[in-house]
């Protein structure tokens, strides 16, 4: 395998590929989606508990952000355009359906531990149901924040975005940004340390 | 040249410190960050929760779902493209639809206009023109509509374009009393009876509120006890258990 020189194309950035799905390019649309559905799929996730849901959510946040492309206004970048629609997409999904029924906490509900340990090791299997175990106490911790700060910090951590992007996302300050991920954190910190000690 | 070491160094803003925790600060301004976190260290700890190598964002990390089956996602993209086809003018809010429909009406006037400039009717063809279009129009009525059409207009600005607004529904300070707290749940008791509800909002309760979601600045006018805090700054305020049963959650 070469490596890629001048020769190869540059990426198309994301306002080229939006331009060209304005202009009929499905594939445009493709590589759009290809790029951001993991972060918007992480967010969707953490917010709603289960992989029909979150799915529901990113697609219904796709749909919304081309539709009102002329909200996005290029202020702030697609990506965190994208997932502001997305996460707000689920938040509404989550109080439709009832938040507190949707988030399952179970094991076996998040798709990827029991279902999948008959096919593991047990060394393999082992590690998956700490990791479910550790989603689960990290889920319920989650689910004691307040949605603002909830969804800072799962902007934050799970899809990566920087503060700048957080704020870009949100339509808040930086300060405030900070702000809600410290107090998110403290109360995350208490409530696991709580659990782990009793 | 000597740096004075007496001189604190000074305090970083919060964009400064965010741009040092997400790295796109280099050279002398990441130096002085630095300086300002190594001279204020209980600064410096509360700033450390930024720091990328937080053990709760690890956490969250190791714990993200497995890819969906490459079918769903196809399933999804596909329904995305019928939903909207690759091409389709987006929609526009209600803002572009009055600057189109004024830009249609402008260019209207315009050609009729340009038509009159160039072939003027009779004087007395245009008094009757004139006389005709106003007759049976009541002119105090088309200005007031005027008047309220402008109104409507004025409101609709502060509405959101993707969501739509609703009511911040919480009951006044002295609807309600507080029982216990427990998570987002509160119990209060309101008219004798004990009921559940969700604790909301977060300070300052005297500015706006900023909800990442449609409640987007939502001006809160009532919080039931100022002084009663949750740990950090939440002031509680509680939703009307009536809007609950309806299924709204804040």
């Amino acid at each position: 395998m070469t490596a890629c020189t001048a020769h190869c194309p540059a990426v198309p950035s994301d306002e080229l590929l939006l331009g060209r799905f304005s202009a009929g390019d499905r594939l445009a649309l493709d590589e759009l989606f290809r790029r951001y559905r993991q972060p918007a799929y992480h967010v969707a996730y953490r917010l709603l508990g289960n992989e029909a849901d979150a799915l529901d959510a990113v697609q219904e946040g796709f749909v919304k952000a081309l539709t009102h492309l002329h909200g996005f206004q290029g202020r702030s970048s697609f990506k965190t355009w994208l997932l502001r629609v997305v996460s707000n997409a689920a938040l509404d999904m989550g109080r439709q359906r009832g938040r507190r029924e949707t988030v399952r906490l179970d094991v076996s509900d998040n798709g990827d531990a029991t279902s999948s340990a008959r096919l593991l090791s047990a060394d393999e299997a082992g590690k998956g149901l700490e990791r479910a175990d550790l989603r689960r106490a990290l889920d319920r911790a989650l689910n004691s924040l307040s949605e603002v700060q909830r969804l800072t910090f799962v902007l934050y951590a799970d899809a990566e975005l920087s503060y700048r992007e957080v704020a870009d996302a949100l339509g808040i300050s930086i300060g405030t940004v900070m702000s809600r991920l410290y107090y998110a954190r403290q109360k995350l910190r208490a409530f696991l340390s709580e659990r782990t000690t009793q | 040249m000597t740096r004075d070491r007496r001189q604190p160094p000074q305090e970083p803003t919060a964009d400064q410190l965010a741009a040092y925790f997400d790295g796109a600060l280099t050279g002398p301004e990441r130096a002085a960050v630095e300086a300002w976190l190594t001279d204020q260290p209980d600064a410096g700890r509360d700033a450390a929760f930024a720091d990328a190598d937080d053990d709760l964002v690890r956490a969250c990390q190791a714990t993200q779902p497995c890819e969906p089956a490459p079918d769903a996602w196809d399933a999804v993209l596909g329904r995305i493209a019928a939903a909207v086809p690759p091409g389709a003018p987006p929609r526009r809010g209600y803002l572009g639809t009055v600057i189109a429909a004024a830009a249609a009406t402008a260019a209207a006037l315009g050609l009729i206009l340009v038509g009159r400039a160039l072939w003027p009717a009779p004087a007395s063809e245009r008094q009757n023109g004139i006389a005709k279009l106003l007759e049976g129009i009541d002119l105090g009525e088309v200005l007031a509509q005027i008047e309220r059409d402008k109104l409507a207009a004025k409101d609709r600005k502060t509405v959101p374009e993707v969501d739509e607004p609703e009511p911040f529904p919480v009951l006044a300070p002295w609807q309600v009393r507080v029982i216990s707290m427990e998570g987002d749940d509160v119990y209060v008791e309101i008219d004798g009876q004990l009921v559940k509800s969700l604790v909301v909002g977060e300070p300052p309760v005297a500015e706006d509120v900023l909800l990442p979601t449609s409640y987007d600045k939502t001006k809160v006018v009532s919080a039931i006890d100022p002084e009663l805090r949750l740990d950090g700054w939440s002031v509680p305020m509680v939703v009307d258990p009536a809007v609950l049963a309806k299924g709204w959650q804040p």
